[in-house]
């Protein structure tokens, strides 16, 4: 059994972040906890045709390990290869250990440390275990008859299948979300005929993707920080966008027509306009950006059905109208489980409590990093921190100091044990339901952003104020046990 | 809320009161004075009334809500080594836990080593303890001290325990000093890290108060078995060399341990200066208002 200080598990972006700054603070031994055989977490597992971000990259990246990205929105062959960078920069790779699949973790109080348990029975001792799995990591489902039937190639976007050739193939796509946005267009150029099974419209609005000129990319490879005034930029124009959305119904009307003069600009037929309009607000689900969906909506050999799908055949698709579509290939662009935090693994708490039991109405969390009941457990991309325009690096930077800050603090106060208190996530929690009242994620749309109408994943407020709020670690929110008590015990 | 001192410049001031006070090589005359003059300005919240009297025999400061009736009552003893200090230096804190709580505070000035030795201190903390708890629903009741304070405190709720008598309805000891055996030098690193108090000091504080008691459990409470308390907050900072005493006390049942990093001694008690201690005062009224008897209705 491998004894540690600290196990983080995941080595996505968050994972990797936090190495760094534990690296930093001089806090370990610390080991990185891989289910896959890889780095990269979201950017491994996502290699749909079209797989990119839809965050600029000099923003979507460390803001310690400046990156000459090729183009203004990254793509993920370039950012796995800029996570590999960080790894090999920053000498992680001692500290990864792969095809670790964390199936369970158990608090054992008497001696103040996490016993996880792997898929394939190796055990890992830790005094604090940070889990780094991510909101979009377990692919999502959808709920109907006869799914498990289809005869021909089936697979979720994030397990994509690169053995099926689907040229000249008649291809069924599940769902409209952003994964779908993306690899549509390009699935529509080589299929015979491509059917999109689509539940509600989504906005989707152009996506400007210049790639970065050779003087810009000799500048930066010279003078990295010569790239700090775009990202600020990014930043500042994300903020205000993505507030003022989220926050002002004026601006969302103001969006929502600019929106529909790009659609119907693209999209003429008035029939095709009504699939392409969303049935509700703007910005109660993320809204998406990309340049070649509505040129796609319009080919001939594409249909979008909005007819709900009834069951699945060995050969189609049936849908409720009683129209039974023949296909050859499935792809499930139909999402995340992003509101079950941390499954599918077991997390077994103080007085042999369950996370998913201790978050059975919806999850929750203190500053989106630790919950009662959970010592020594911290979250990165936990509960209420996903953002609807800006990027989830900048934040998860923000829990990586702060949880760092927090331990810094524990080691010199000789504290063994950290649980945050009740009293403080009840007040933390208060105060998410009270900004989150006045966004439009609450105005009446099924998303992945809510758990019965409940927001529990996203920040509702302006991400500055979020690393404000983390930018200092305060151990009188958290109860102690020094030690010394665990020593003698 | 009034405007906080950056951690550094309070840090500084406490190496002043370290220098100037807290310092064994002046006459107890001269450390009570100065001690009197250092914290003499500090006030309480002006919804607060501050007043005199004498319980039980023993001279006390009352803090009281204006117009409101109190709906319970914390006793608190203030530290200073069981040698200096009055309860002027707590007004800050006790204040501020009155208006918040709407309950009365009493500060017993209880007599002072090395004119009066243990147990003379702690004779007067039981007698004020006995006499509040005898007039009021010992579930609205509570006991609070800070460092030497929180020894007194620890020890009378012992005493109470053992004789079967009625106890407070919760306990909270800030910075507490539980055990005057120890050589606090042992531990060089964290008296280089603690601002405010010297070890020396402390050394002659514990003589001066233990009058050759130091090893009795009545004078240094942790030696002997600390059982049948009320649900008890321990309080402190990480640089004080009295720290790992509050480490020691969480090990017995139905005690909570709360660290701030990097303070120090009593930092607690500089409500209305330090952001932490802000935040220390919520996590005493959290205790406070779980376990006393003070809901409105």
């Amino acid at each position: 059994m491998e004894r540690v200080d600290v196990a983080i598990i995941g080595s996505g972006f968050g994972g990797l972040g936090m190495a760094v700054e534990l690296d930093k603070a001089g806090i370990g031994p610390f080991i990185i906890l891989e289910g896959a055989d890889g780095v990269g977490g979201t950017w491994r597992d996502n290699t749909y045709p079209g797989a990119a971000c839809d965050v600029t990259s000099a923003l979507y990246s460390f803001s310690f390990h400046p990156h000459v990205w090729s183009r203004k929105y990254p793509q993920q062959a370039e950012i796995l290869e800029y996570i590999e960078e960080v790894v090999d920069a920053y000498g992680l790779r001692p500290k990864l250990r792969f095809n670790a699949m964390v199936e369970e973790m158990t608090w054992v109080d008497s001696t103040g440390r996490w016993l996880v348990s792997l898929a394939d029975g190796r055990k890992v001792d830790a005094r604090v275990v940070i889990s780094s799995v991510g909101q979009l990591n377990q692919p999502a489902y959808p709920d109907v008859d006869g799914i498990g039937t289809f005869a021909g190639p089936a697979f979720h976007s994030a397990r994509w299948d690169h053995g099926v050739d689907l040229a000249d193939r008649r291809v069924g796509i599940v769902g409209t979300g952003a994964s779908v946005i993306q690899f549509g267009p390009q699935v529509a150029k080589m299929a015979a005929s491509t059917t999109i099974f689509q539940r509600s419209a989504p906005y989707v609005l152009p996506k400007p993707d210049p790639v970065t000129p050779p003087w810009r990319r000799r500048l930066y490879s010279i003078a990295p920080p010569a790239q700090l005034p775009a990202r600020a930029k990014n930043f500042v124009l994300n903020e205000v966008f993505g507030n003022a959305i989220i926050k002002s119904p004026k601006l969302r009307q103001r969006v929502t027509a600019q929106w529909r003069t790009y659609m119907t600009s693209i999209v003429t037929d008035p029939k095709l306009r009504e699939v392409c309009t969303p049935d509700y607000d703007l910005g109660c689900k993320r809204a998406l950006i990309a340049d070649d969906w509505y040129p796609m909506v319009v080919r001939d050999d594409v249909t979008v059905e909005t007819s709900p799908i009834e069951r699945i055949t060995p050969t189609s698709v049936v849908t409720a109208d009683g129209t039974e579509h023949e296909v050859d290939v499935l792809i499930y662009g139909t999402g995340f489980k992003a509101t079950e935090f941390l499954t599918p693994m077991t997390v077994v708490g103080k007085e042999g409590v369950e996370l998913t039991e201790h978050w059975a109405d919806g999850a929750a969390a203190f500053r989106g990093v630790a919950t009662a009941g959970f010592p020594n457990l911290f979250l990165l991309y936990g509960p209420n921190t996903n953002l609807g325009a800006n990027s989830i690096v900048y934040m998860l930077e923000s829990q990586a100091r702060y949880i760092t800050r927090l331990l810094e603090k524990a080691r010199h106060a000789d504290i063994a044990v950290v649980e945050v208190r009740a009293s403080a996530e009840a007040a933390w929690e208060a105060m998410i339901v009270e900004k989150s009242s006045t966004t439009a994620w609450v105005t009446g749309c099924h998303s992945w952003y809510t758990t019965g109408g409940r927001n529990t994943n996203n920040w509702p407020d302006a991400t500055w104020r979020y690393r404000r709020l983390l930018s200092d670690a305060d151990l009188l929110d958290f109860q102690v046990r020094p030690a010394s008590v665990l020593a003698d015990a | 809320m009034s405007p906080h001192v950056p951690v550094v410049a309070a840090r500084r001031t406490a190496a002043l009161m370290r220098r100037l006070v807290l310092n064994p090589s002046l006459p107890w005359t001269k450390q009570r004075a100065r001690m009197e003059r250092a914290t003499g300005g500090i006030k309480a919240p002006k919804s607060i009334e501050v007043s005199t009297d004498v319980v039980a025999g023993v001279p006390v400061e009352v803090l009281s809500p204006i117009g409101r009736e109190p709906k319970g009552t914390l006793v608190h003893l203030h530290g200073g080594g069981f040698t200096v200090g009055s309860p002027a230096a707590v007004r800050g804190w006790a204040g501020a836990l009155a208006d918040r709580l709407g309950i009365e505070v009493v500060v017993p000035d209880y007599r002072l080593a090395p004119e009066h030795p243990f147990p003379a201190g702690l004779d007067d903390t039981e007698a004020v303890l006995a006499d509040v708890l005898a007039r009021w629903d010992p579930a609205t009741v509570a006991l609070s001290g800070d460092s030497a304070g929180a020894n007194l405190a620890l020890v009378a709720t012992q005493d109470r325990s053992k004789a079967s008598l009625s106890l407070p309805a919760a306990l909270v000891l800030l910075s507490p000093w539980l055990d005057l055996t120890v050589d606090r030098l042992d531990e060089p690193a964290l008296v280089k890290r603690d601002p405010l108090l010297n070890p020396e000091w402390l050394a002659m504080c514990a003589v001066a108060y233990a009058a050759g008691h130091l090893d009795e459990p009545r004078v240094s409470p942790l030696l002997g078995d600390v059982g049948g308390l009320p649900p008890t907050l321990v309080q402190g900072g990480s640089d004080d060399i009295l720290a790992p005493d509050a480490a020691r006390l969480s090990q017995a049942d139905g005690v909570t341990l709360s660290v701030a990093s990097p303070l120090w001694h009593d930092f607690s008690l500089q409500v209305g200066q330090l952001a932490a201690a802000e935040a220390a005062l919520e996590v005493v009224i959290e205790h406070l208002e779980r376990t006393m008897a003070i809901d409105d209705g």
